[in-house]
């Protein structure tokens, strides 16, 4: 078995999202309950779920944008934000690195390319004069970006290559966990296969690990090794990547994997839809017990009174009164 | 079988200051009755721009509608003046947003912004308007409808406020129903709940409908037949089973190779390299030529339609009878489940 990289006890995050004015009860939103799962080294996790899951809040947290409000997130058995405040917390930033969704909003318009994905070598100190122009025009090779266009600005560029710039920015540091926060949902259909690809020959080219955020399954199925999902800030089932979509275990996972339309459309003429009524409850009042059982099809007594606990065998994890009789 | 619509050879152009766009180039299709037709294109590919000349919503200027027809019970659409294109739209043909959230008025209520509909096509009561709006509310599948009616659209969830969306488009019982990337902003779950309204919907009120999207596992599930356009042009037309069991352009072919499966496994995908050009100074001849692996010489002049098949038309000169090439079958057998 390979050694865990990250390994996630029992997260939480809450934020506060309002406080009447005479302090009264505030709101509080339960971002992510309780989570926890470990990142192996050199593989790719998929976390994935609906909007409002709490997905991007995992991730957040795990580079140390968010401090958590309870558990911890060890990378190499170190806690990740107790060392962020000490002295170890370059060689932490620059180990754990970030891709983010938005190619547009994520990159400063004011800034050439050259130094966007020069400005962490200047932070960290990496490299400098000669050298650093050197490492900036080879990170935007290793993306398949072309080296003289290192003067230009971000709104010369095609949202696709963008996400490159974002990825070489990343690379920079050298780092060996890449947090992905849905890396190829705001890109076109025929762009999305390139930037998927460029990710998958990075890794093996430097031997990264990532923990990759995004609601498309099929996406997720062609990268991970192995696949978490995520239901209202709670973790419902974690398995490698073709028994859960093989053998999905949840309700919620079958019903979101029933969901997903295949492009061929003899295959979409005979398939079973389990359409899941109702919307998502709100996660500042989240049901009691299981949070999906408001909206699950086998819902029974237990369900609405006990939080299932997240067991498995054999690698796969699951939540749920019904499989963890 | 008279078609409800048809679009003949309409072209598009935008004059802005950095040029003259050729949104849509010389587009011809039709749509018919009871029929669920797919456009499908990636951003810029001037498939909304084509939706909007229908329901004549082009702003000129900068839009101009440079020639073309939407032919429409007999008249043409590009010619109509503001007060005939009014009563068309909502009332016959109706469209459906991307973005529930800004397609929405924010201050007025649900109620008030479905019934009046009613009230601006029909003289109706507002009692009787307010009954028809429940109604309609209802068959979406929004539970208690009288509720919701005096609800704002914050107090909905994104899939509620595309069902009202949808409820609003179909109230005055159009003849057409555009649906621009109707689930793109909503999650799957929810995505699969409005696919099923609007394939119930078609079926029971017999309204054709126009499905805008890049989604081709959408487009596979709900359509009959599909336009896929790339950079202002149509460059493939077929029925949803021969498109994609037997695409026959290099964009359909790579766009169906790029995109990975859930109920198969591929090692890599086949990306298409570059990406869509730029409609200000878009490529000698076919415009997808810079990027298609099969390009030859004559790419340099612009294709015509071929017809390799009934009711299938392919913009490529591999369809030529002179051309010695032709397309590689795809790589797994399509149609077989998995």
């Amino acid at each position: 078995m390979s050694e865990q990289l990250v390994s996630v006890e029992h997260l939480s995050k809450h934020f506060v999202t309002r406080q009447t004015l005479l302090g009264g009860p505030r709101d509080i939103l339960k971002a992510v309950e309780d989570v926890s799962f470990s990142v192996e080294q050199g593989e790719t996790l998929g976390l994935v779920g609906e909007t409002g899951c709490g997905k991007s809040t995992v991730g957040r947290t795990l580079v140390g944008l968010y401090t958590p409000t309870a558990g911890k997130v060890l990378f190499r058995g170190q806690n990740v934000h107790d060392a962020l405040g000490g002295p170890l917390a370059e060689e932490y930033r620059r180990k754990i690195q970030m891709i983010f969704q938005d190619p547009y909003a994520s990159l400063n318009p004011r800034m050439t390319v050259g130094d966007i994905v020069g400005e962490p070598l200047d932070i960290h100190r990496l490299a400098s004069g000669n050298e650093r122009q050197e490492r900036i025009y080879h990170l935007l090779e290793q993306v398949g970006l072309n080296p003289e266009q290192a003067g230009r600005f971000p709104h010369e560029f095609s949202g696709g290559q963008r996400q490159r710039v974002g990825i070489a920015r990343a690379l920079a540091v050298n780092p060996e966990f890449i947090v992905c926060d849905e890396p190829i949902s705001a890109l076109d259909v025929s762009i999305q296969a390139q930037v998927v690809n460029l990710l998958q020959q990075l890794q093996q080219d430097y031997g990264l690990t990532y923990l990759i955020i995004a609601h498309d399954l099929s996406m997720i199925k062609h990268i991970s090794r192995r696949v978490a999902v995520m239901y209202l800030g709670s973790l419902v089932e974690l398995a490698p990547c073709a028994e859960l979509y093989a053998n999905p275990q949840h309700p919620y996972t079958q019903a979101l994997l029933s969901a997903i339309p295949i492009p061929d459309p003899q295959v979409e003429a005979s398939r079973h839809r389990i359409i899941l009524e109702g919307d998502v409850p709100s996660p500042i009042n989240p049901p009691s017990g299981c949070k999906f059982h408001t909206r699950c099809r086998y819902a029974f007594d237990r369900c609405s009174l006990e939080n299932p606990q997240f067991l498995g065998q054999n690698k796969h994890y699951v939540a749920c009164h019904l499989v963890n009789k | 079988m008279e078609p409800v619509l048809s679009v003949e050879n309409l072209t598009v152009l935008f004059h802005t200051y950095a040029g003259t766009v050729q949104a849509v180039k010389d587009v011809s299709f039709h749509l018919d009755k009871g029929e669920i037709l797919g456009i499908v294109g990636e951003s810029g590919c001037g498939k909304s721009v084509t939706a909007n000349a229908i329901m004549g919503l082009i702003p000129s200027p900068p839009g101009d509608i440079a020639a073309g027809r939407i032919l429409f019970g007999g008249s043409d659409i590009t010619k109509m003046d503001e007060a005939s294109l009014r009563r068309i739209r909502g009332n016959a043909i109706s469209m459906i947003f991307q973005d529930p959230m800004t397609s929405l008025n924010p201050v007025l209520t649900i109620g008030t912004q479905l019934t009046e509909c009613f009230l601006t096509h029909h003289s109706m009561a507002k009692s009787a308007a307010a009954e028809r709006a429940v109604q309609m509310l209802k068959l979406v599948g929004i539970p208690v409808p009288e509720i919701r009616m005096k609800q704002y659209p914050h107090q909905l969830s994104g899939g509620m406020r595309q069902r009202v969306m949808i409820a609003m488009a179909l109230a005055l019982d159009p003849q057409i129903l555009i649906a621009d990337e109707p689930t793109t902003a909503l999650d799957v779950t929810v995505q699969a709940q409005i696919i099923e309204l609007m394939q119930k919907l078609n079926r029971e009120l017999d309204t054709s409908i126009i499905l805008i999207s890049h989604d081709l596992g959408v487009i596979a599930g709900l359509c009959s037949r599909v336009v896929v356009m790339y950079a202002g042009q149509i460059i493939e037309t077929a029925s949803v089973s021969e498109l994609f069991s037997n695409p026959r352009h290099p964009y359909t072919h790579g766009l169906l190779d790029s995109i990975p499966r859930l109920d198969e496994a591929r090692a890599h995908l086949e990306s298409i390299e570059g990406q869509p050009p730029d409609l200000l100074s878009p490529p000698v001849g076919c415009a997808f030529q810079p990027r298609c692996r099969y390009a030859m010489r004559l790419c340099e002049q612009a294709p015509p339609l071929f017809a390799p098949a009934a009711d299938h038309l392919s913009r490529c000169w591999l369809e030529h009878e002179a051309c010695p090439h032709s397309l590689p079958v795809r790589g797994h057998k399509a149609g077989e489940p998995a």
